[in-house]
């Protein structure tokens, strides 16, 4: 274990070397969040106490802010793109020869990574709560609160086991980042990471029901804007569980397929 | 006639550029699927926001969800043409003045402004934009059950044009800044941000930001002047100053790469 | 007539100096600090038509520089250049269609196409007339032997083959001035020795004027009949090489192989030894004394295989430096 903290502690200190840009990309999910914030003023302009797709105005603010601090939050941050470049470049065999597991490696680096991006985005989770409860009128209770943190942290192995269960692709498709682009945006819209989910419908719902994404960004900003039961929640908890456990063994199986087509090509 | 000699050089030498662009992208038809793939992906969100517009019955000062259509359908579009034309190009300039590839552009008898923004074209990233702005674009028309006169379509296709001319220099201007910065993907990060604020009609945005989006940063000239003026909502100042406005982009960003290219005689190594 | 003039030429770089840390950058915003550093110092030469010049000098010595300000895509900082009657710097449409630039770290050829598509480009770009064009690919894909290879993409072409390509390309508008950096860089032997053996006749048939900086001697001891050593932004030495050799050389190294173990204080008697180990040994001796020498060694010592050398140029030229 020990080394992977120290791998972890490497994948940190890369993070904190690139500071002014990280600060900066983070400015980026603000102009779509904007436009959003926007569009549910008109929505709402008519009727203030409307209610719209089962959100009150409050509430969808909520999600509009939140939804996206949560899919940064939560962001794989290209590590399956690094991994990608070692496979292609036939980096893997510096890896198999020594003694630790790849993807624990990955992991452990892409970890690292986050922890600035964990910081700054929980501090403005927290701004937006605070404005949320004075401003939008959203009483939030702390059980919530710490729901919320559990729930986000689970969403956030959950986002990256989804990402890792993409990875092994990597061994067969030349272009591999184009899919793992495609795929993250594919997989932000169906978290909900962009409009809430409702507006996909009751259809579109009963497929996401048995899709692990809406465990990922949906759930977790639901469970703090209110729009779920307080006696459900541990039943969502429990399900984000259920599906870390299973993207874990597929993207466990699917490496191994992968590593044998990798070894079979002599790498 | 020097000029119309030059013209017809430079178009040859555009022609060459899409043909061997194309013959380019042809030998990696993944890549140009996957190109493709890309952008339903981009488009696919943009569509969401249509789908909310109707979904909620959206009414931007009586821009109804048809007339809302009617400006994603020309953002998109102009998406498609910028991300065909300029977009291929302009992201590597930061490289050639940094790689010192610029170098064997300014030995050629022809302009290196020209050179480095027009080298490249991409089909991949503009053919589901293109398709898909125009059969929103003509969607909306018929949703709106308007029928524009000869003067509405010419109107609408000027601006378009003009649009387009301005995104040249609104985009290339930034990039400029490679011959002073070394690390720019962060402005890029921004600009590309700042140009999807289009998905939505800018009478949306508050005033402040509508003033800062036309005067400041005119990213909202570009796709918003085509819709209004086929909707008969472009205002006088706004017709003149969609004409001016390209023209002086054009000065602009003329004068910005020759004050580059004097630092960069000057100063590289 | 000369070609190209070049007077009291210098050029001096501006920079700031970088600090580590946020404060010092902040602080470096408002208060940077200049430092200059001159990369090439007043130096003056004239090339005539149809010269092959070396341009040569370790690196940082200022070589690069000259050759990007001759093309001007640097401007002197002072002194003047004249290029076929043009100043460089002017960026003179008609200057650029009567020369060339191939630079070995760079290429201009498309990756992707066949190298045909990148002189079709340049035809449009030096507005060469189809007849010329078609001559002239002819004329210099017999030459380089890559009449069957232009069809095939760029990336699947060796990296000689490849800088042929790079020659053709920057040779289809028949430029009166070729300036080389570096062409040979990372080109085995025998590809070195095509492209020089290329040079050489092109240069004798059409008469074009090649400026060449490289840092193989056999480049430039193959093809430069006049070379031009430069070392700190100065010129040190202009003038033939074999000059140098004489100059500067007027030793001879012996290299030898012997059948038995012999002590190195044997070997020195005969002159100063270079290099040693039980079997081999290089001694170097003084020119005029180097037959009388050998007929000795071959006498006394145990030697199954003898050669005579020219001190190679490297040492002769670092001499200088």
């Amino acid at each position: 274990m020990k080394k992977y903290y120290q791998i972890f502690l490497m994948g940190l200190n890369e993070a904190m070397q690139y500071r002014l840009n990280f600060v900066l990309r983070l400015i980026s999910i603000v102009f779509p969040v904007t436009i959003q914030i926007f569009i549910w003023n008109s929505v709402y302009s008519a009727d203030k106490g409307s209610v719209v797709y089962g959100f009150t105005y409050g509430q969808m603010i909520i999600y509009t802010l939140l939804s996206a601090v949560v899919s940064k939050f939560i962001s794989s941050q290209g590590i399956e793109q690094i991994i990608n470049y070692e496979i292609k470049n036939g980096q893997l065999n510096k890896y198999t020869v020594k003694p630790i597991s790849f993807l624990r490696y990955m992991f452990s680096v892409g970890l690292g990574k986050k922890i600035p991006l964990m910081i700054i985005t929980s501090l403005i989770m927290s701004i937006i709560l605070i404005f949320a409860q004075i401003k939008l009128g959203v009483s939030i209770s702390i059980l919530r609160i710490l729901f919320f943190v559990i729930s986000c942290n689970l969403a956030l192995l959950l986002n990256y086991f989804i990402m890792f269960c993409l990875v092994p692709f990597a061994f067969w498709i030349n272009d591999a980042n184009s899919l793992f682009i495609i795929m993250t945006l594919i997989i932000n819209v169906f978290s909900g990471g962009v409009f809430p989910l409702d507006i996909f419908g009751d259809v579109g719902n009963r497929v996401f029901d048995f899709l692990p994404f809406k465990y990922c960004i949906y759930y977790p900003v639901s469970i703090i804007n209110n729009r779920i039961e307080l006696s459900y929640i541990p039943q969502i908890l429990l399900l984000q569980i259920v599906w870390i456990m299973i993207s874990y063994f597929v993207a466990k199986g699917m490496w191994k397929a992968g590593i044998k087509t990798y070894s079979a090509f002599g790498g | 006639m020097k000029i119309l000699y030059d013209i017809k050089k430079y178009l040859r030498l555009y022609k060459a550029f899409v043909a061997n662009s194309l013959a380019a992208s042809l030998e990696y038809r993944a890549n140009f699927f996957m190109a493709v793939l890309t952008e339903c992906a981009y488009l696919f969100i943009k569509i969401l926001y249509v789908i909310v517009s109707y979904q909620t019955n959206l009414n931007i000062n009586g821009l109804t969800p048809d007339s809302i259509l009617l400006f994603v359908g020309t953002f998109v579009f102009i998406t498609g043409i910028m991300s065909m034309v300029y977009f291929p190009n302009f992201l590597r300039i930061p490289e050639y003045i940094h790689d010192g590839s610029l170098d064997l552009f300014m030995t050629k008898p022809v302009s290196s402004q020209f050179m480095v923004s027009f080298r490249y074209v991409d089909f991949g990233w503009a053919l589901p934009n293109i398709l898909g702005g125009i059969i929103m674009i003509v969607i909306a028309l018929f949703r709106l059950d308007i029928t524009p006169t000869w003067w509405q379509i010419a109107g609408f296709v000027f601006y378009n044009f003009t649009g387009i001319v301005l995104t040249y220099s609104l985009l290339l201007l930034p990039e400029i800044l490679a011959f002073w910065l070394v690390k720019l993907d962060w402005l890029q990060e921004v600009l590309y941000a700042i140009w999807d604020f289009n998905n939505m009609p800018m009478n949306i945005y508050g005033r402040t930001i509508r003033g800062i989006g036309t005067f400041a940063i005119p990213f909202f000239v570009i796709t918003n002047y085509p819709p209004l003026f086929l909707l008969n909502k472009l205002e006088v100042y706004e017709i003149i100053w969609g004409i001016i406005l390209p023209i002086l982009g054009l000065i602009i960003v003329r004068y910005a790469w020759k004050i580059g290219i004097a630092k960069y005689e000057s100063a590289s190594s | 007539m000369s070609i190209i003039n070049v007077s009291n030429l210098s050029k001096v770089f501006k920079y700031y100096k970088k600090s580590e840390g946020i404060n010092a950058s902040l602080k470096n915003l408002f208060n940077r600090k200049t430092l200059y550093k001159t990369a090439v110092d007043n130096i003056s030469f004239s090339i005539e038509k149809g010269e092959i010049v070396g341009f040569i000098g370790p690196n940082g010595a200022g070589k690069t520089t000259t050759m990007k300000m001759l093309s001007g895509i640097l401007h002197p900082t002072s002194g003047t250049i004249n290029v076929l009657g043009y100043e460089p710097k002017d960026q003179n449409n008609e200057l650029k269609r009567q020369f060339s630039i191939v630079m070995g770290q760079k290429n201009q050829l498309w990756w992707d196409l066949p190298a045909i598509e990148t002189f079709r480009l340049n035809k449009y770009i030096y507005d060469v007339d189809e007849q010329n064009y078609r001559k002239k690919l002819d004329e210099l894909s017999e030459l380089l032997e890559v009449k069957e290879l232009m069809d095939v993409q760029v990336r699947r072409l060796s990296l000689g083959e490849r800088m042929k390509m790079e020659l053709i390309a920057s040779l289809l508008h028949d430029p009166k001035v070729l300036y080389l950096d570096e062409p040979t860089i990372g080109l085995d032997f025998v590809s070195q020795k095509k492209l020089r053996d290329f040079l050489k006749y092109y240069n004798e048939q059409n008469g074009i004027t090649i400026l060449l900086t490289s840092h193989y001697i056999n480049d430039i001891e193959d093809l430069c009949k006049r070379t031009i050593i430069i070392n700190h932004g100065s010129i040190l030495y202009d003038g033939a090489l074999d000059k140098i050799n004489r100059d500067y050389n007027s030793k001879k190294i012996i290299k030898l192989k012997f059948s038995n173990q012999i002590r190195q204080d044997v070997l020195s008697t005969y002159g100063y030894v270079n290099d040693y180990n039980e079997f081999n040994a290089e001694i170097e001796v003084p020119r005029n004394m180097a037959n009388e020498i050998s007929r000795n060694l071959l006498s006394d010592l145990p030697i199954i295989d003898f050669t005579i050398e020219d001190m190679p140029l490297e040492n002769a030229i670092s001499l200088l430096y």
